[in-house]
């Protein structure tokens, strides 16, 4: 029973790498790691690829880590499509889900939090930095009182 | 294990999730102990507590000699410095802030589209180590602009004769007295600068930060205050920049107005407050300038050297310090923590 984690492509470091690093650090230490990507932050989720291995590894993991292309980032309906199969495969292989909506567009996140409540991934992750400071800084420097990882699969 | 200043929250982190939300730093020397305690708070607050104060921390420091020697003695940074700390954390502000922001707001400011002269910031060697223009704001990079997008100032005047000042290549060979007075830890203090000389290495690396990070201008002289004074008065006569000076010393600020140089005194605080309320990242840069100042200073869990047998320039430069973890389970979490934040520069 495989650990999954999909998160969305950005070119702000911090946002993509902090909800996965906050989540190895409460005992949420992915298998595989999977990034929606689209032409516009392909560069950055190169660069983040590599460092979510590194993460991974860092919390005693080996993890396969995944991309999936978008043609543009406004194709709505594959956006949808990408996260129902993805968790659905999930749910049939018995593997464990969680969805990051933390970085990336609005509607990037809108989609990715409404699709996994509706095909019922396992976690519903939100990084949340609760002052207005420590932008652009990652998880490891910033106290631990002034961040949260928030799993609305819990909230609601 | 080495940490960097700017890490130094990462183990406050560590510290936290092993259950120390509240962290005594201690002087290895029972007679002098506690100095202050760190309370780690919700949303990144904390809240120091001077456990001596400035007056108590000086009475014990005099019974140093008696007990210990005077090499002992000589370790101890002097309260000056102790509370000089406090101020530099950001967690005391200089008892005449106000009049600070006030010769700032006077001379700083310039409107360098309507074509006025940019204003430089000289700092006198008595305070170079403290950092005050990130303390009160003013940087020329991280000072907060006014309502037309102004910097307070546009970049820094150093005089080379207070450089030649903080050069203070004195280094310890007393570390059998310090290690009978103060406990094992001071062995590692061998061959390290020694007492007052760990401030002016401080200042001196300051300076070098500086140079290296900002928009600077060397003015050349010797040392002493009418050498540099007069330098300054030369550089405002032929540059087209205005330098602004600040000094802890009021002949060097009498001197340089005499000349026509704007100069303004800051006065340092001769007590500190029982508590004082702040952030995780002003607690983790007093735990830096305590480490460095008393060379060594204990917390639970984990003993952190400011100056140890091999620290180099380059540690210096980096403003590392040493870290020895009494505990199996901090050194580990910082080793995980440091190797993520490796690749994220």
């Amino acid at each position: 029973m495989a650990r999954i984690w999909v998160t969305i492509g950005t070119p702000t470091m911090p946002a993509i790498l902090n909800p996965l690093t906050a989540a190895c650090d409460r005992g949420y230490v992915p298998d595989e790691v999977l990034v929606l990507s689209n032409p516009g932050v392909a560069e950055s989720v190169a660069d983040a690829t590599d460092r979510f291995e590194v993460i991974v590894d860092a919390y005693g993991n080996d993890a396969a880590i995944a991309t999936h292309d978008l043609e543009n980032e406004t194709a709505f309906r594959k956006i949808i499509e990408f996260y129902r199969s993805t968790i659905e495969a999930a749910r049939e292989a018995d593997d464990t889900i969680a969805v990051d909506v933390t970085p990336g567009r609005k509607f990037m996140s809108a989609i990715a939090f409404q699709a996994g409540f509706k095909f019922d991934a396992d976690h519903v992750f939100y990084f949340y930095r609760k002052s207005g400071g420590y932008y652009g800084q990652f998880f490891a420097e910033i106290p631990r009182t002034a961040t949260e990882l928030i799993d609305f699969k819990e909230v609601l | 294990m080495h940490l960097e200043r700017s890490r130094l929250v990462v183990l406050l982190n560590a510290l936290y999730d092993h259950g120390v939300d509240s962290i005594p730093v201690k002087h290895p020397c029972g007679a002098i102990g506690e100095l202050v305690r760190i309370d780690l708070e919700d949303d990144g607050r904390a809240t120091i507590r001077c456990t001596q104060g400035t007056m108590t921390y000086q009475d014990n420091r005099e019974t140093i000699p008696a007990k210990y020697g005077e090499p002992a003695y000589n370790d101890l940074p002097d309260a000056e410095t102790y509370t000089r700390a406090m101020v530099a954390s950001g967690h005391v502000a200089l008892d005449n802030r106000d009049e600070v922001h006030e010769f700032v707001r006077r001379h700083g400011y310039a409107d360098l589209e309507a074509g006025h002269d940019p204003v430089v910031l000289g700092l006198d060697a008595n305070i170079v180590a403290w950092r005050l223009p990130d303390v009160l704001g003013i940087d020329a990079e991280t000072g907060e602009t006014d309502d037309r997008g102004r910097r307070p100032i546009n970049g820094y005047a150093l005089a080379t004769g207070v450089k030649e000042e903080l050069d203070w290549h004195y280094k310890q060979y007393n570390t059998a007295e310090l290690t009978a007075a103060f406990g094992d830890e001071f062995a590692r203090l061998d061959d390290q600068p020694a007492g007052a000389n760990r401030e002016g290495l401080l200042a001196l690396y300051e300076y070098r930060r500086l140079r290296a990070n900002r928009t600077v201008d060397i003015l050349d002289c010797e040392t002493g205050d009418e050498a540099i004074v007069a330098a300054y008065e030369a550089f405002n006569r032929n540059s087209r920049k205005q330098a602004v000076v600040l000094s802890n010393d009021y002949g060097f600020v009498d001197r340089s107005v005499d000349v026509g140089v704007p100069a303004q005194h800051v006065d340092f605080p001769v007590d500190v407050p029982r508590t004082a309320a702040g952030s995780w990242t002003q607690a983790a840069e007093l735990l830096y300038y305590l480490a460095v100042l008393f060379g060594v200073v204990r917390l639970p869990k984990v003993t952190l050297y400011g100056v140890w047998n091999g620290k180099d320039g380059r540690h210096w430069q980096h403003e590392r310090i040493d870290i020895d973890c009494c505990s199996p389970k901090i050194a580990p979490q910082l080793e995980r923590d440091l190797t993520i934040l490796g690749v994220t520069e």
